[in-house]
């Protein structure tokens, strides 16, 4: 395999790998480092990709594993994140501030969420994928995936609903 | 989208039980500027979901180095173990056989020339003093015979 071939096949999905790794670290540039790393692992053992079904599905299983450990020897060096947030929001300036205002609010709540919740959220409401691949990334059953997701969903609501009944964010 | 149908799509969609294209139906109605004020609540929440997409990793930063350090260390291994044979060999046959370039090989041929000159004129020498050695010769044959 060479270099355009490689990139070729990594390009669908680089950036959901971005996305997962920034929903886990949260830092942007940590989530750059950390999309490298993985890409940079598929590269050197790319004579093994072809024995994968879905090479996709395995490059998210290691970025998920990169950032669990990343996170790991961080907690262990008790240094703290902070978080930084882009959002893209639509033309109208007045949509655009309350959009933005209520889209960080979405992205509080669900970094608020223990990691395992963040990421089944991540995987199946922004990235959409099925069942069968989250529960193959994660190595769970997809009945286990269904019940982490529709706790860290209800979760989520719960923090909604308060914020819009009282306005406190 | 009728709102009894929506409200029943939200409540699965909580349970974990809506399928993909369910959930891209739920982004769409709440991509809508008015929602009825029950449901307004989770408007934020479909709204990001489906702006949430164009964050993307930079390429730029990305090195794919051409050949695995593996692999690159054997052939820098096998290069270093040519070199050092070639090397062997060469100060080998440099000791066995002196070479000299042309000016050195007439320059011994002069000195050997010169030395040969000086032997050949020394045995000249001897051979003139053997002239004196034959005279007496003559001479003692003379009065030993008679």
């Amino acid at each position: 395999m060479n270099q355009k071939e490689f990139i070729a096949l990594i390009t669908p999905f680089k950036d959901k790998l971005f996305r997962i790794a920034k929903r886990l670290l949260v830092s942007h540039d940590e989530a750059q480092d950390a999309t490298q790393e993985v890409l940079l692992k598929l590269w050197i053992n790319k004579e093994k990709l072809k024995n994968y079904k879905n090479v996709e599905a395995y490059a998210v299983t290691m970025t998920k594993n990169y950032c669990l450990d990343r996170l790991k020897s961080k907690q262990a060096a008790n240094i703290a994140i902070k978080p930084i947030h882009n959002f893209r929001t639509s033309n109208d300036l007045e949509q655009q501030i309350t959009t933005s205002d209520s889209s960080n609010h979405v992205n509080t709540i669900i970094d608020s969420l223990p990691e395992q919740a963040r990421l089944i959220i991540q995987l199946r409401d922004i990235e959409q994928y099925s069942f069968e691949e989250i529960a193959q990334m994660l190595s769970m059953k997809e009945t286990t995936v269904r019940v982490a997701l529709s706790r860290a969903r209800k979760t989520v609501r719960e923090q909604l609903i308060a914020k819009h009944n009282y306005g406190i964010s | 989208m009728e709102l009894a149908n929506i409200k029943k799509i939200v409540e699965k969609y909580f349970d974990g039980n809506t399928s993909l294209e369910e959930e891209k139906a739920l982004q769409k109605y709440f991509a809508q500027a008015h929602v009825p004020e029950e449901l307004q609540a989770y408007q934020p929440l479909f709204q990001f979901f489906e702006t949430n997409t164009d964050e993307s990793f930079n390429m730029d930063t990305l090195v794919l180095p051409t050949t695995p350090k593996k692999s690159k260390l054997i052939i820098m291994s096998w290069f270093a173990a040519a070199a050092s044979l070639v090397l062997l060999v060469s100060i080998y046959f440099q000791q066995s056989k002196p070479h000299y370039s042309k000016a050195e090989q007439i320059a011994a041929y002069m000195e050997y020339k010169k030395a040969m000159y000086l032997l050949g004129g020394e045995i000249n020498k001897g051979v003139a003093q053997l002239a004196v050695i034959d005279t007496y010769e003559q001479t003692k044959n003379k009065i030993i015979k008679k």
